[in-house]
């Protein structure tokens, strides 16, 4: 244990090359969302971690009222896709609302085998974040309005069988299949990560003409380190 | 300069005006027109990302290609259109700003598409009736980033006198810097540039109207182990522009050192940026920036549309992507926006602004 940040809602232990951050109280979702931020600023300017790993996202089960809580919350959600890191997130029991957009924003997730994802906003008459960008992405236009517009728990083994969970462990085995996980993608490359990401992401809405230009770009960033400044 | 540090009058980019001199002419039909038989050259102008371009050429013949021009022809081409097109921008600025020529106590005009002695400055002079003791400045061969080292001396002037405002005209007439031939190299620079001009006025707002961005601070950074990798080269009648292949990428590999040094002096990062106004150097090179810095295709879309609709308009392109932000009206009073060109050097300049 090497680094330590409190916020109200969650706290940072930076352990080797990974940031575990866990949510451990709930508060109002501005005060959440104030946390997170602040979270973001630390993780793009201060944070080496090449690994993070966000638990307890059960406390994050709130829901959002307004357009404007909707643009800063995916303020934030488009930031985590940016940061040189590999995202992972933990789920436990029921993840809906706004840990649902959190778990969806990072890179993979690791759930407990009696966990479940659920949607109930597009059944309460309103739309659930840019989740419904992200998740078509992630398991096709089909499964994804089966999960938004029907709003039952989808059981996270069937999950699993679509690839939207990486991983899931047993209730005793949570530490030791994050940690097997983890060393499954090792040695992490942050910028090699930060670019595959974006490309990845980018490749259902660019042509190939389009992306080709964008992949030269990308491999000579990660070919050639920039030189050092002389003032 | 140290940007929170400057002291003196605040400085405000007051109104920009832009024109395109020449004909409009769409990409796909320019092969033919130049006479490119060779199907690597023509593929070059369409995947350019570049849809029209305005282009002071002469009639097509018979054949049904441009004839060649001299390189006295193109001398002469160069200091009729810059003096037509830069009138036309100065005008329309100082209308729009209700300024009369005398008003202007420093003037910059930047090329680097044509030499003339006297400069631009000193014609513009004569036909707007600016003041006999007026400062300028005639900035040549710069390149594509002299639009924001031109404008460096006018605000560094007008923060230092109160009252005071500076002229900037950006003349550049590309098809008057054409060799055409059936090289690689030629097709690449003969796919980019097209004709344009802008102008832009800087001094206090003094009317405090909204949204006119204060200049907060510029930062520059050179990497001379490329000078030559964007050049003229002097063919004997012609200066013909060589650009290096790999000349974006360097640009991308770097361009993070000058955005982040200015960002830092102001306790910014790249996240407080609301807008991007970058010079539409190339899709290679915006493709470059855009992933080194982590900025959206959003970030880009002037620079983008500006590329598309006009091609690199050199020194004045980066206040053509700054015309369509504000008329997009989407601006609001505290965004910051960066500035940035890129040229020969290799060269690249930025400067904050803050709405």
């Amino acid at each position: 244990m090497s680094d330590f940040l409190e916020l109200q809602t969650l706290h940072l232990i930076e352990k080797e090359e990974t940031n575990w951050i866990e949510f451990n109280k709930v508060f109002s979702e501005e005060q959440s969302l104030r946390d997170l931020q602040k979270l973001m600023d630390y993780l793009e300017d201060y944070s080496s971690a090449k690994l993070i790993v966000f638990r307890n996202l059960d406390y994050l089960n709130q829901f959002l009222n307004s357009t404007d809580e909707f643009r800063n919350w995916e303020k934030v959600f488009d930031r985590l896709n940016r940061l040189r890191a590999v995202t992972i997130a933990v789920i436990r029991g029921v993840c809906m609302g706004l840990s649902f957009q959190l778990a969806i924003s990072c890179d993979f997730r690791v759930a407990s085998s009696s966990s479940s994802l659920q949607s109930i906003e597009v059944k309460n008459g309103y739309l659930p974040g840019m989740i419904i960008f992200r998740l078509a992405k992630f398991i096709g236009i089909g499964i994804a309005k089966r999960i938004l517009f029907m709003g039952l728990p989808y059981k996270v083994e069937d999950a699993f069988q679509i690839g939207l969970i990486d991983m899931i462990f047993s209730e005793i085995e949570e530490q030791s299949t994050i940690d097997k996980f983890i060393k499954s993608l090792l040695p992490v490359q942050p910028i090699a990560i930060q670019l595959t990401r974006r490309l990845l992401d980018e490749s259902f809405a660019n042509s190939y003409d389009e992306t080709i230009g964008h992949f030269i770009a990308a491999q000579y960033k990660c070919l050639n380190p920039p030189p050092k400044q002389n003032n | 300069m140290s940007g929170k540090t400057q002291t003196g009058q605040e400085t405000y980019l007051l109104g920009v005006a832009t024109t395109n001199p020449g004909d409009k002419y769409w990409q796909r039909d320019l092969p033919s027109l130049f006479g490119l038989q060779n199907k690597k050259n023509a593929s070059i102008f369409i995947n350019s990302n570049i849809e029209s371009r305005y282009l002071s050429l002469p009639a097509a013949d018979d054949s049904g290609r441009i004839p060649e021009e001299t390189s006295l022809e193109l001398w002469h081409k160069h200091r009729k259109q810059s003096i037509h097109a830069g009138g036309t921008v100065i005008t329309e600025v100082l209308k729009e700003l209700n300024l009369k020529p005398t008003d202007i106590d420093y003037l910059v005009c930047v090329t680097s598409t044509g030499f003339l002695c006297p400069g631009l400055t000193a014609y513009f002079v004569k036909e707007f009736g600016f003041k006999s003791n007026i400062h300028r400045i005639d900035l040549v061969g710069m390149g594509c980033h002299g639009g924001l080292n031109g404008m460096q001396p006018i605000v560094n002037y007008c923060r230092q006198f109160n009252k005071g405002h500076g002229l900037l005209v950006c003349v550049e007439i590309c098809s008057s810097a054409y060799v055409i031939d059936t090289t690689i190299s030629n097709a690449v620079v003969n796919s980019l540039f097209g004709d344009g001009c802008a102008a832009a006025v800087f001094g206090p707002n003094l009317s405090a109207i909204a949204c006119k961005p204060q200049i907060l601070g510029f930062e520059s950074h050179i990497a001379t182990e490329e000078i030559s990798a964007m050049r003229f080269d002097f063919d004997g009648s012609k200066n013909s522009f060589y650009l290096d292949r790999n000349i974006p990428y360097v640009i991308g590999n770097q361009v993070d050192q000058p955005v982040n040094a200015l960002l830092k002096r102001f306790d910014l990062k790249i996240r407080d940026v609301s807008h991007w106004i970058i010079h539409s150097g190339g899709k290679k090179v915006l493709d470059s920036i855009k992933y080194a810095l982590n900025i959206s295709a959003h970030d880009i879309r002037h620079t983008v549309s500006v590329l598309r609709d006009f091609g690199n308009l050199s020194s004045g392109s980066f206040l053509f992507s700054y015309q369509r932000l504000i008329q997009e009206n989407l601006v609001r009073e505290g965004d910051y926006a960066l500035l940035m060109t890129m040229g020969p050097g290799m060269s690249i300049e930025c400067c904050l602004l803050q709405f």
